[in-house]
């Protein structure tokens, strides 16, 4: 068992084969080899490690993507929006908990749940207008006016959308 | 497949191999002194020696003279925390290129007055290439500098920006003469243009040359009169910020008072028809006075009002602002005319967004007005941020750029490449819902990122598009290397010309095309038989090349695919070749092929083949349906041949093992029966077990160290008579590798018979 201790200081223990699905804390425990010390996750809320960890506990035993991937299999990551049917019901959360998810996983290293978490943005934004996605997301439009009517101007014979 | 030929034939890559503009990026990152501080003209490399050029210079030779004749990467510099000897040597090391410098007290504290002096007087010697300079004065250095100013022999007649800051340490101070006789000799400065000047001790910058100065920062405290004139000189300023406060010894018999106030600002003759950005602090009782400046200035486009600017005056008053006066301010009508108008508050902050959200004229009219979020206005981007009508950070903003870019990758999801092309394209409408258009829309940093990410921009098969879309699309994307797919037969309904017309507009985008996919019909044919022809226009960077004769109707003379042919070696970067011709118009015998460079070539369709030849340089041959590869490889000597794909044909092996003969490189065999299906069926139906044995036992097939073997109505054959030969089990695992793995998605081959004979023969 691994002892994982969260920015808000809650610790989980969870087990060796789970927790290395993210190679930092994999990377951790080959550094500092048998140890019953905690790992801090500073940056992992414990909301957030608790749902990292339920991810990783369903996804036990399957083969993590190799360190040395080649570029092609990069590439076919990124290709495809596919995702799972418990992945997808796994991250079907709100959107504070999605980013956390992601910066999570980025953080920890999990590429298999960040590409989850960024596939699931990437299909919230399709089919949407830049207006849709700004109301979407939140996201202040800071475009001066001069640079809106570029923008309008550079868009306007984008008539059959 | 092709994908993996590739990546054997490219291992060898290196950063050598990166071309020199991308090094200088490189470097260039390296050396990054960040952006530049609050009120200063540039980031600075504070450390000459560690993060420096001198340290790439000592790499290799290309490295050195890369970085002798980069010139950002010796200018901003700030010398202040380097040992005098290591400056002195810096300074005999680096090329002179015009310097941008800074020139700080930093570490002089601790160090003796000396080593500031020695610092000063080491780059006053260099004078003659100053391009900007940022000075904290001391006595020394102020007389230094006006001893520069002075001589006709040391002036720096090439300065551009100066940024006077006296030291702030009373010991250090300089008599105010100094200090003015330092402004009055600026005009000797004829390229002068920005001027930065602030001081703690009131100094009469009189003798400045205001009336050249694009920008022009002012923080001294000076007497109102004072202020007023240098306001009024400067007829030529863009952006002017005079933070002006009352003297420490005026303040105690001086009312609080603001540049805009009392009487001066009403003058008719205080006006800016040249300004474009202003920054002021805000002032309850300034807004009138304000707003008549504002009328006489029609050219001003950007206002900053920041409390902090006049905060000796502002805290009382923004207090006691009341709502009535804060809304006043905000739907101001002369207020709104201005584009840009930034808002940067303390005490009112929490009351403004509380007002707006209340429904000021419905929140709508505000977002111009509170705009402030271009990066470069300084930090403060991030403060306005909590004044959003919203006032809620938006979650996805605090993604990291890396992780926003593979979601915008994602977004535009291209399809897998089909078997023959080499990459998947993005063939969506050009204009739609799904292009980074549309991501260019949102905001300012999605839009920077969209330009930013060539990926988006790259692989695009425009052919599914109106012409006017892909003009606009063409205008708008950023200049990547182009990896692009020009169908003209898929577009149905549409007419002949349309494909000619795409190809034309992406003709003038050909200098950075870096893989083609084409389909030939005769206009497109002979048109780019015309862009090889000319210098101007022929494709440097194309890499991969497909050509497919299109339509039977719109057959492509074989005069034309001859000229096609023998104009190919002026692609001097191509390295993998698909040739489809289905109609067999092309003799796959060019002349022009022997003199290319390592390349793979892939011929799908029966081509003519008329004797005997060789392809010296020649490493990756494919091979596909409708090609007969016996005739083809009965004729063909492959001396540097390393990968050869063909269909299995019983009637050939034995040219095929004199082929192999023929070519002592390959290391990797494929035979898979799809590619030569039309004259395979029928064969290996007909094939027999002893046959089978010999092909599987063949020595020639066996010393190649990867043989693939992707059969389909032998195969349960194939697997009986494997379990059946005692000496399958050692020597067969190397060469089989069946179907279900030879391919992945991405089309390249995987060859890892171990987990094949796991998988699916239980050896």
């Amino acid at each position: 068992m691994v002892l994982l201790v969260t920015s808000d200081n809650e610790q989980f223990n969870a087990d060796k084969d789970v927790v290395e699905r993210s190679v930092l804390i994999k990377n951790m425990l080959e550094d500092v080899g048998e140890s019953d010390q905690p790992i801090p996750l500073p940056n992992v809320s414990s909301s957030v490690l608790k749902k990292v960890l339920e991810y990783c506990e369903h996804h036990r035993g399957e083969p993590l993507p190799s360190a040395d991937a080649d570029q092609s299999q990069d590439e076919t990551r990124k290709r495809t929006t596919d995702i799972s049917e418990w992945d997808q019901k796994f991250i079907t959360v709100d959107q504070e908990m999605l980013f956390e998810i992601i910066l999570a996983a980025n953080y920890l290293d999990i590429k298999s749940l960040l590409d989850v978490g960024c596939k699931t943005v990437a299909n919230m934004i399709k089919g949407k207008t830049p207006e849709e996605i700004r109301k979407l997301f939140n996201i202040v439009n800071d475009f001066t006016p001069e640079e809106e009517a570029q923008i309008k101007k550079e868009n306007e014979w984008a008539e059959d959308r | 497949m092709g994908g993996y030929v590739y990546s054997v034939a490219e291992a060898s890559l290196t950063i050598a191999s990166l071309p020199v503009e991308i090094i200088i990026l490189i470097f260039k990152a390296y050396l990054d002194p960040g952006p530049p501080c609050e009120g200063e003209f540039h980031g600075y490399s504070a450390s000459l020696f560690r993060r420096c050029p001198i340290i790439l210079m000592q790499v290799c030779v290309l490295w050195r003279a890369i970085s002798l004749t980069t010139p950002s990467l010796w200018t901003c510099i700030c010398p202040s925390y380097e040992s005098i000897p290591r400056i002195r040597r810096w300074l005999t090391i680096c090329p002179k290129y015009p310097l941008d410098l800074q020139l700080v007290r930093g570490l002089y504290h601790a160090v003796s007055q000396d080593y500031a002096s020695s610092v000063f007087n080491l780059f006053a010697k260099e004078s003659y290439r100053w391009r900007s300079l940022s000075v904290e004065l001391d006595p020394h250095m102020a007389a230094g500098l006006v001893r520069i100013l002075q001589s006709d022999k040391s002036i720096p007649s090439t300065l551009e920006k100066l940024k006077v800051d006296p030291s702030r340490e009373p010991e250090l101070r300089m008599p105010v003469s100094t200090l003015e006789a330092l402004a009055s000799l600026l005009p000797r400065l004829k390229f002068l243009q920005h001027l930065i000047w602030t001081d703690k001790y009131e100094t009469s910058l009189q003798g400045v040359p205001w009336g050249q100065l694009k920008t022009v920062v002012i923080d001294v405290p000076s007497s109102l009169d004072n202020i007023f004139s240098y306001f009024s000189q400067c007829t030529s300023a863009t952006t002017i910020a005079i933070h002006w406060r009352n003297s420490e010894e005026s303040r105690e018999n001086s009312p609080t008072i603001s540049p805009f106030s009392r009487s001066h600002a009403s003058e008719p003759h205080l006006s800016q028809t040249v300004a474009r950005q202003l920054e002021v602090a805000i002032l309850r009782r300034d807004q009138q006075v304000l707003e008549d400046f504002v009328k006489r200035s029609p050219s001003i486009h950007t206002l900053i009002i920041d409390e902090r600017y006049g905060e000796d005056y502002a805290y009382a008053d923004e207090a006691l602002i009341t709502d009535q006066e804060i809304i006043a301010y905000l739907t101001s009508p002369c207020l709104r005319a201005i584009p840009r108008v930034g808002l940067d508050l303390l005490y009112t902050k929490k009351r403004i967004p509380a007002l707006i959200q209340e429904g000021l004229e419905g929140g709508r009219p505000l977002p111009p007005l509170l705009c402030w979020i271009p990066e470069n206005w300084d930090q403060r981007s991030n403060a306005m941020r909590a004044y959003s009508p919203e006032n809620i950070a938006s979650q996805i903003t605090s993604l990291p750029v890396e992780i926003l870019t593979f979601v915008f990758e994602l977004y535009l999801s291209r399809d897998d490449p089909f078997e023959d092309e080499f990459y998947g394209y993005f063939d969506e409408n050009l204009a739609g819902y799904r292009s980074p258009l549309n991501l260019m829309q949102v905001c300012s940093q999605w839009r920077a990122i969209a330009l930013a990410t060539p990926s988006l921009w790259t692989y695009i098969c425009p052919s599914y598009n109106h012409i006017r879309n892909i003009r606009h699309w063409l205008a708008v994307c950023p200049k990547y290397p182009l990896d692009l797919q020009l169908e003209t037969r898929a577009i149905g309904g549409i007419p002949r010309g349309y494909g000619y017309s795409v190809f034309n507009l992406f003709a003038q985008e050909a200098y950075r095309w870096r893989s083609l996919s084409i389909d030939f019909d005769p206009d497109v044919a002979n048109g780019f038989v015309n862009l090889l022809k000319s210098d101007r226009t022929i494709p440097l960077l194309l890499e991969d090349l497909k050509i497919k004769s299109s339509r039977p109707d719109h057959m492509v003379p074989a005069s034309t695919f001859h000229a096609v042919v023998t104009l190919l070696p002026r692609l001097k970067a191509l390295r993998r070749l698909i040739w489809a011709d289905p109609f067999g118009e092309a003799s796959i015998v060019p002349g022009g092929y022997i003199s290319l460079p390592p390349f793979t070539l892939h011929i799908r369709h029966h081509s003519r083949i008329f004797e005997h030849f060789t392809l010296q340089h020649l490493i990756s041959l494919k091979l596909s349906s409708g090609c007969d590869p016996i005739w083809l490889l009965r004729h063909l000597s492959a001396p540097s041949l390393q990968h050869l794909e063909v269909g299995i044909l019983r009637r050939g092996q034995e040219v095929l093992e004199e082929f192999l003969k023929r070519s002592p490189c390959i290391h990797t065999l494929v035979i898979d029966e799809r590619f030569g299906e039309e004259f395979a069926y029928a064969d290996e139906v007909l094939i027999s077990d002893q046959e089978i044995v010999a092909y599987l036992t063949s020595p020639f097939l066996r010393a190649i160290p990867r043989v693939g073997v992707d059969l389909i109505d032998t195969k349960e054959r194939v697997f009986s008579l494997i379990r059946q030969r005692s000496d399958a089990r050692q020597p067969l695992p190397p060469l089989l590798c069946w179907r279900e793995s030879l391919y992945r998605r991405d089309g390249s081959i995987t060859l890892s018979p171990q987990y094949e004979l796991d998988a699916d023969y239980p050896f």
